[in-house]
């Protein structure tokens, strides 16, 4: 003890300095840059959270705004335009009213419901990417034939959605080979957005187009 | 003994040297220390104001989850209509082609038969009468070539026959969309 307190009498001049910026590096390596980095993190935390806010409130503004019956209406004829399964129902009563609005006869229709299991399932004849349609092939039969191609544009008038890709017509009798459009959806997907916006004046416009298909 | 040693000078100028470094590094020292306080200062305010946030998002939620339907709704519909909407901006007018071409057929004509897909068209008209096929082939077809929104590529005469009292023309219109293997 006695010899270390000799010591430090001694060269207590060297000692201290040393003590001094060796203490101030440790605080740069230990405490200043890490508090540098946690700094940077908390900001980009901010910044992100801060986004996240704003997206909820808009949502919520736009949740608060909506009708009841309106979101429900506009759904029932959004998945009437674009069903989430193979609706026959739905694709009888469309090829039934386009005939009826051409002057024309339904006589038959037929349809490639698709694979049970495997690789039959895949379904993908739709025209539109992403989009998969169920292959129907009507016959109709109209005094005129030129009723037969008005039967064509009142069917892609009409719910669901259908595209006609091809024709093939003999006097008054046409064999009609139609998709119609459909496409499933994963509910459980979909209500994990957080983001919800109101619908724009482009989606409105289009809802009203569709209920003038609704025949 | 001795006169020139002088030991005065020396000391001091080391006892200076000393002071100064001493000085030096109290001063680095006291400011590293004080940058220290400051960010951890700092840190601390942005932590809270982070935790501050995060209670706001998770109120926010909370008064969401209420409206789960209505989201749900607005959700899929606003997925349908999106999809809706690119179906009917790239679907196939087959009819309105179809109807256009035949808008160049004069009522004289009967229609025998229409083939139709988006590669090709092909009518089958039928006439008793010859000149009304001339002024057809003359006139309407020309004017239809010419129609550049149709998108036509190509005009065929595919067959020209005589049946029982009429005289049956074939016609393709060709889009040219198939590309050639």
């Amino acid at each position: 003890m006695q010899e270390l307190k000799r010591y430090y009498v001694k060269y207590k001049k060297q000692l201290i300095p040393t003590v001094l910026l060796s203490l101030a590096l440790f605080i740069i390596f230990r405490v200043i840059l890490p508090q540098v980095s946690s700094i940077s993190e908390s900001n980009q935390a901010i910044s992100d959270k801060a986004r996240s806010v704003e997206t909820l409130k808009s949502s919520l503004s736009a949740l608060a705004s909506l009708g009841e019956t309106d979101s429900a209406s506009n759904l029932e004829l959004s998945l009437k335009a674009l069903p989430a399964s193979k609706d026959i129902a739905l694709i009888y009563s469309a090829l039934s009213s386009a005939a009826t609005s051409s002057q024309s006869e339904l006589r038959d229709f037929s349809l490639k419901v698709g694979g049970v299991y495997g690789r039959a399932v895949k379904v993908s004849s739709g025209g539109v990417k992403g989009v998969p349609a169920i292959d129907v092939l009507a016959r109709v039969s109209a005094a005129n034939p030129s009723n037969l191609i008005v039967f064509s544009k009142e069917l892609q008038e009409r719910l669901p959605l259908a595209e006609v890709k091809r024709i093939d017509s003999n006097k008054d009798l046409g064999t009609f080979e139609i998709g119609f459009y459909y496409k499933t959806y994963d509910l459980s997907l979909i209500s994990r957005q957080d983001k919800v916006l109101s619908l724009s004046q482009q989606d409105l416009n289009l809802l009203n187009q569709l209920k003038g298909w609704d025949k | 003994m001795k006169s020139d040693i002088n030991l005065v000078p020396t000391t001091s100028k080391v006892k200076r040297t000393y002071g100064r470094i001493f000085v030096f590094s109290a001063a680095v020292f006291g400011v590293i220390f004080v940058i220290a306080l400051l960010l951890i200062a700092y840190s601390f305010i942005l932590k809270t104001r982070v935790k501050g946030l995060e209670q706001q998002e998770a109120l926010l939620k909370g008064n969401i989850s209420q409206y789960a339907i209505q989201k749900e709704r607005l959700l899929v519909t606003a997925e349908r209509l999106g999809m809706i909407r690119k179906i009917i901006s790239t679907r196939k007018k087959l009819d309105l082609k179809v109807a256009s071409i035949l808008s160049f057929v004069p009522n004289e004509f009967g229609i025998e038969a229409i083939n139709a897909d988006k590669d090709v068209i092909s009518l089958k008209l039928a006439s008793p009468s010859l000149r009304e096929f001339d002024a057809l082939i003359e006139e309407k077809i020309p004017s239809l070539a010419k129609d550049k929104a149709l998108g036509l590529k190509k005009i065929n005469i595919a067959s020209f026959a005589e049946k029982g009292n009429n005289y049956v023309l074939s016609l393709d219109f060709d889009f040219g969309t198939k590309t050639k293997k």
